[in-house]
């Protein structure tokens, strides 16, 4: 046999060692244990305002840490830095590419980056001297669409690629820090963990992978959906993440038990969830879907538990203030609402 | 795996999987429920808001003006 096919056979039997593993650590059900946690009630949430100005589908949105300003991403070639409170548009940055994907605010409230179709992650600075928003990096590098990036701060930012890798560079410098391989197939969504030392993925591959950002190793992969994971999500505690797919069901997984825990899926929903994200303690997890909604679900019910209805097409992202006190939905059709 | 290296970096990567102490999904699925638990009372979604003046995107209608 050769090294290559003991290599294969030895693959397979450590994969096979992981399934029992994971099976002797399954001595329970989240839907027996939370048999018993008071239902919350149906969850009725209004728009409260809509911020209208782009001129063509949007792709992408970040809120910024002061829970007012956010960021979206259009493919009318604009990056807008909008201030929520008001609906007054802060920013409207013109895009050297308009194929945009992802966009991203920096904690500190200084940077916003974005990137797509053009493979690169542009850095922009939001606080220049003479007033003005410009360019300050261009981090090319990867050999795919860039689909997602996140800011660990003003000069580290962790980005995921349709070229099946996720990065950590150095904007200063311009240079990939660390390469996170491993899937087999385009990477579509990153989220960062609460304390910033770990971040899951989610992949074409249907799988996601838990990565030590300082040391670059997958720490962990976790199987189960059915196709494409679009959404990744963590939970607040940074113990657990939640997925959404072109499957149709989004699932939780746990990542001290090392498994998928719930799913969250309904006979009449058949389309692809685009976007997630959890509220403040966890208990609701928002959803975006193909068919124009957002599903508002109990995490640990694992009840739909209410709906966000309002726009005309495709539910591209979302996302939940840092104070918890409102969500965010962008849409194809050009508007971002945001609810409470 | 197309190649060897790759084929010893996977096998590494598996190994230490297989080999991670795992928590028992009676225990993860509590601490879960616990952290919802303790934070549900501050979350607007569930609780809503103790007075409309509490939430940043309240109705700009609430603003009033008499006219004089």
């Amino acid at each position: 046999m050769s090294e290559l096919d003991q290599l294969r056979q030895e693959a397979e039997q450590l994969k096979s060692q992981i399934r029992d593993a994971r099976k002797a650590a399954n001595d329970t059900t989240l839907a027996s244990v939370a048999a018993n946690l008071e239902p919350i009630g149906r969850i009725q949430m209004r728009t409260r305002r809509t911020l209208r100005g782009h001129l063509a589908k949007i792709y992408a949105m970040h809120w910024a840490s002061d829970s007012r300003n956010l960021v979206s991403a259009s493919q009318d070639g604009k990056l807008i830095v909008w201030d929520s409170y008001t609906t007054n548009k802060v920013h409207a940055i013109p895009l050297r590419s308009s194929w945009v994907m992802t966009c991203a605010y920096a904690p500190s409230g200084s940077f916003v980056a974005c990137g797509g179709l053009d493979n690169i992650c542009s850095i922009y600075s939001l606080k220049t001297r003479e007033g003005n928003v410009r360019v300050s990096r261009e981090l090319p590098g990867h050999t795919g669409y860039l689909s997602c990036c996140r800011f660990l701060d003003d000069n580290q930012i962790v980005t995921s690629s349709g070229d099946m890798t996720c990065a950590l560079w150095d904007i200063e410098t311009g240079q990939q820090v660390s390469a996170f391989t491993g899937h087999t197939g385009d990477v579509m969504s990153l989220s960062l963990s609460p304390d910033f030392r770990t971040f899951i993925s989610g992949a074409c591959d249907a799988s996601a992978k838990l990565w030590d950002i300082r040391d670059g190793q997958c720490k962990q992969t976790f199987p189960g959906h059915e196709s494409d994971i679009n959404a990744v999500a963590f939970f607040p505690s940074g113990n657990a993440f939640a997925t959404g797919s072109d499957d149709a069901t989004c699932r939780l997984f746990d990542i001290r038990a090392d498994q998928e825990l719930a799913m969250y899926s309904h006979d009449n929903i058949i389309c692809g969830i685009t976007s997630v994200a959890f509220s403040k303690s966890g208990r609701l997890l928002f959803a975006g879907y193909d068919d124009f909604n957002c599903n508002v679900w109990d995490s640990m019910r694992q009840e739909r538990a209410g709906v966000l209805a309002g726009h005309d097409n495709r539910v591209s992202c979302l996302g939940v203030t840092e104070d918890g006190m409102a969500v965010c939905t962008g849409s194809w059709d050009s508007f971002l609402k945001i609810w409470n | 795996m197309h190649s060897v290296p790759q084929g010893r970096k996977l096998v590494e990567s598996l190994r230490s999987e297989r080999d991670m102490p795992r928590q028992l999904v009676s225990q993860a699925t509590t601490d879960l429920i616990k952290y919802t638990e303790d934070h549900t009372p501050d979350d607007v979604f569930v609780k809503g808001f103790a007075s409309d003046k509490l939430n940043p995107f309240r109705p700009k209608s609430s603003f009033q003006c008499a006219a004089l």
